[in-house]
């Protein structure tokens, strides 16, 4: 729960500073410090980008009404119907969580390879 | 394996990293484009903004502006001098548009390639080898000559660098993080390039290539015939009878030898290619109907308010974001509001407190093709009224995305560039199918000019004198000016640089050896076509030939079919104690007055019904019925249109397509001349060996033609073929992004009517402006003022627009009241 909490709090910041890709190098990072099993840490951080993308994106949709999620579902080819902003929120953040977990994984590993 | 393991997952998230920050084929980077906290949804802005201030500092201000936004987005600025002034109109521009001004000027400029890649190299070409940078920078050197109009440049760069200066990527319009590139510091040259662009869209047209083919391939008769000296004149914007207040230079004669006849023997043995391969079988080009305009201004005499009203509808391309920008400036001199093209100062159509104005095209013959001989082959060298002259060279670097530099030699020459020497013509790129080979553009958009100082003027301008003054620094596009003030006075001009021409000069390829061929200077500008409060009390505008024969000067030989001014001025004529819903509903006409001249004789052209098959009959019962309006329910209208379509095909399809040289159809006045005369029909039959009855039996194939391409497109039921349906209008992105435009619209009238809505073309600024003590404006765009998708106001006034509805245009004369009223506020200050 630490490792989630930590690493979640740290891509937060990092998230609204900095490049969205510097969430790999942080995932590796944290996983490295911490003795998860490789499996948790790729569910821990895959789950957490999730949490972390998906709310705020949710968010910020709906206080644009959904103007532009909406447009941008379109414009990505996903079927038109009012709630396709809900879908284009969900799918987006997934190809990004699976890379997060992944690099996290690599950390782990990592870590074993030399302790 | 735990080794392996690591490398794997390490490599594989190394990778997806990579690839997902970058754009793949139309696929934007969806790592930074998709996260919420840098992506579009950093551009999906909250909806309601009440209240909302903003501050913004710049050293270069003098004194600082503020900008009162009213409850459609529209912005108010107020300043106290006119460089703050300009420079708040480019800031607030920016802020709505960059993104919209950063792609039109690299589509003018041919820098498309360095954002798509090479899938716009061609096209990238084209605008170089049509001199168009050439052509902004030689506006621009004079543009700088004038301290006001180098003023207005460089205030308005100022501003749009200012927004661009305090932007962080993740602010980027979201048309940047789609197509993966950043915003690049804004030039004055842009500006002119964007006036360029409106030269391009409007005056960049000919169709000379096609003519001569004509003339090499049937002789001088029959192109003398359907291609005649003069343009369909039945209504001149200038009304018949007005005298011409001036003592008009000599009109150069046509030279002796160029006569048409030896024109065609002159050139048919000429070497120039034209560059269409020897096997091919060509398909005619149709000018499109859909670019031009209506304006038109009634005086006191026929108002309710007994002040003048004035109305224009520019009909453009309608593209999201919308083409114009809407605005007010209120400066020391200056209380003006309308439209303005994003990325150029100034307003473009619109008011100030004492006259209004707008600006319809004026179709005249300003491009022409002179056909030059180099020597040996040798680029460096042409042959000009008796010796041989250099060419200049100009190299024109095209970046291209994830490629590199590719470079390519233009040659010009004292006529202007030589856009495609022989062999060079690309194969199966549009663009280029009207450009002969081996020959010189000349182009009245090559010529310096200070365009921007005649808005400048009329900006300011308080009366008739003004109007005139200001009209005669404009050169390109040409337009014609229709103007009103509250002193009761109405005048319209078709104006510009329009070359001094022998009668039918640049009909035809020129030649480009021979200085007899050149234009022969200019029609002096204050001699430009004008009438200053005709006894009818009105004066209009569609685009139609400015003048009838008494006009002494040569503008061209064709113009836009005079069908949308004899509407208005049938309507104008009636009108009496008119107020701003008068002219709305007649902006919004959709009266055919070809169906009016033509349907009957074509009914009667069949004869006897009753040996018609039934669904003949059928669609001639409807079209009999018809009250001759394209509305939006109408299937008479669509039966109408595709009838005529496929008339055009049957009627000349025979003479002019598939020759192994592009030809043209003749203008719609020799096709309803055709249908409707029987010794037309004789005459014209005889060179087509074909026999009255024949006639007969084409106009009713094109009718089958027509019906079966209904039922192609919208289904074997008659009830589905309503105008709406079958027009099919859609505004759409002005990248054609998905998603990113209106989807169907559905709306009445077509480009033949007065209410010229066409499928992707229309009008892209309705206004009327009642004149008085406090003029009342009133206007609608087919979008709104935010170029951001993501905004409400993206596209706020589309479906007012599509109902025909106006928005009374708020337009306050004192700070006071603006801020009063405004939704949210902006200030730029002086440090």
């Amino acid at each position: 729960m630490k490792f989630f909490i930590l690493f979640f709090l740290l891509a937060l910041v990092t998230q609204w500073l900095l490049p969205w890709w510097t969430i790999l190098p942080l995932a590796f990072t944290c996983a490295f410090f911490f003795r998860h099993h490789p499996g948790r840490v790729f569910f821990l951080v895959f789950s957490a980008v999730l949490i972390l993308w998906i709310p705020v994106g949710i968010f910020l949709s709906f206080r644009n009404n959904h103007l532009l999620s909406h447009k941008v579902a379109l414009l990505i080819g996903l079927p038109d119907f009012p709630t396709n902003w809900l879908l284009l929120l969900f799918l987006a953040p997934l190809p990004v969580a699976l890379a997060a977990g992944l690099s996290a994984m690599s950390g782990r590993l990592l870590r074993s390879l030399l302790f | 394996m735990r080794i392996i393991a690591c490398i794997f997952c390490l490599v594989i998230s190394i990778s997806l990293g990579i690839l997902l920050n970058q754009k793949i084929g139309k696929v934007p980077p969806i790592g930074s484009f998709f996260s919420p906290f840098q992506g579009y949804l950093q551009n999906a802005g909250p909806i309601v903004k009440q209240g909302y201030q903003q501050q913004v500092i710049s050293t270069s201000l003098i004194s600082g502006a503020r900008i009162y936004y009213d409850d459609e987005g529209i912005p108010h600025v107020f300043a106290s001098n006119d460089y703050d002034l300009y420079f708040s109109q480019g800031y607030v521009t920016a802020k709505d548009r960059l993104w919209q001004m950063d792609f039109q000027t690299r589509f003018a400029s041919g820098r498309l390639s360095e954002v798509v890649g090479t899938e716009a190299y061609e096209l990238d070409r084209y605008q170089r080898r049509m001199g168009m940078v050439f052509g902004a920078e030689r506006m621009l050197e004079e543009s700088f000559r004038d301290p006001l109009s180098r003023m207005m440049l460089e205030a308005y760069a100022d501003g749009v660098n200012a927004y661009i200066g305090q932007l962080d990527p993740k602010n980027y319009p979201v048309e940047f993080k789609i197509l993966d590139y950043k915003p690049e510091k804004w030039k004055p040259l842009n500006s002119a390039l964007l006036l360029k662009l409106m030269s391009a869209t409007l005056a960049g047209g000919s169709d000379e290539l096609y003519l001569q083919h004509i003339l090499d391939h049937y002789g001088t008769e029959l192109t003398e015939s359907l291609f005649p000296a003069f343009p369909d004149n039945r209504n001149p914007i200038i009304p018949s009878g007005t005298d011409w207040p001036f003592e008009a230079l000599t009109t150069p004669s046509v030279p002796g030898v160029r006569k048409i006849a030896d024109r065609r023997s002159a050139l048919i043995d000429a070497p120039s290619s034209t560059g269409e391969a020897e096997d091919s079988w060509l398909l005619t080009s149709k000018k499109p109907e859909n670019i031009g305009s209506n304006n038109w201004a009634i005086g006191g005499k026929r108002s309710a308010t007994g002040y003048p009203i004035l109305a224009n509808d520019p009909h453009l391309k309608m593209t999201l974001p919308s083409i114009w920008y809407e605005i007010q400036l209120k400066g020391t001199d200056a209380n003006t509001m309308g439209v303005s093209i994003p990325g150029a100062p100034g307003i473009i159509i619109g008011f100030n407190e004492q006259v209004a104005w707008g600006v319809t095209n004026v179709g005249s013959d300003v491009l022409d093709w002179y056909r030059i001989e180099f020597q040996d082959a040798d680029p460096g060298k042409y042959y000009f009224g008796g010796s041989w002259r250099d060419t200049e060279s100009r190299i024109e670097e095209i970046r291209i995305r994830n490629e590199g530099t590719r470079k390519d030699t233009v040659y010009y020459t004292h006529h202007g560039p030589v856009s495609y020497r022989a062999g060079e013509k690309p194969q199966n790129f549009s663009y280029t199918n009207n450009i002969p080979e081996g020959h010189a553009l000349r182009w009245v958009a090559h010529l310096p000019s200070n365009d921007l100082a005649c808005f400048y003027q009329l900006n300011r301008a308080t009366g008739y004198e003004d109007y005139r003054r200001a009209i005669q620094q404009f050169s390109a596009p040409a337009q014609n000016f229709v103007f009103a003030d509250r002193h009761q006075n109405i005048a319209i001009t078709p104006n510009g640089w329009f070359p001094l021409k022998y009668a039918e000069q640049g009909k035809f390829l020129l030649d480009g050896q021979d200085p007899a061929d050149e234009w022969h200077g200019r029609i002096p500008a204050d001699q430009n076509p004008s009438v200053l409060n005709p006894p009818q009390q009105f004066v209009a505008s569609a685009n139609q030939s400015p003048v009838d024969k008494s006009y002494p000067y040569y503008l061209d030989w064709q113009f836009a079919p005079p069908d949308r001014a004899i509407r208005i001025d049938e309507v104008l004529k009636q009108l009496s104690k008119a107020d701003y819903r008068d002219l709305q509903r007649l902006q919004l006409d959709s009266r055919s007055i070809l169906a009016d001249s033509l349907l009957p004789g074509l009914i009667e052209l069949i004869g006897n019904l009753e040996k018609l098959t039934s669904p003949r009959r059928e669609a001639i019962r409807r079209l009999a019925e018809w009250n001759h309006h394209y509305e939006q329910e109408s299937i008479a209208a669509s039966i109408f249109d595709a009838w005529y379509d496929a008339l055009e095909q049957s009627l000349w399809s025979p003479l002019f397509d598939g020759h192994k040289a592009r030809m043209r159809y003749p203008n719609r006045d020799q096709t309803v001349r055709l249908l409707l005369s029987e010794d037309r029909r004789r005459a014209l039959g005889a060179w087509m060996d074909l026999e009255e009855e024949s006639w007969r039996e084409r106009v009713l194939q094109a009718l089958d033609q027509s019906l079966d391409r209904l039922k192609t497109q919208l289904g074997d039921a008659p009830e589905n073929w309503s105008w709406g349906n079958y027009k099919a209008t859609e505004v759409a992105h002005l990248a054609d992004m998905p998603g990113f435009g209106s989807g169907r619209l559905m709306t009445g009238g077509a480009p033949k009517t007065v209410n010229a809505v066409g499928s992707r073309n229309g009008p892209s600024w309705r206004m009327i402006v009642e004149l008085g003590e406090h003029p009342k404006a009133y206007g609608i765009l087919p979008g709104g003022a935010s170029g951001n998708p993501g905004s409400p106001y993206y596209d706020n006034q589309l479906e007012r627009w599509q109902k025909g509805e106006l928005r009374t245009l708020f337009y306050p004369d004192s700070e006071e009241l603006a801020r009063k009223n405004s939704v949210s506020t902006l200030e730029l200050i002086r440090p």
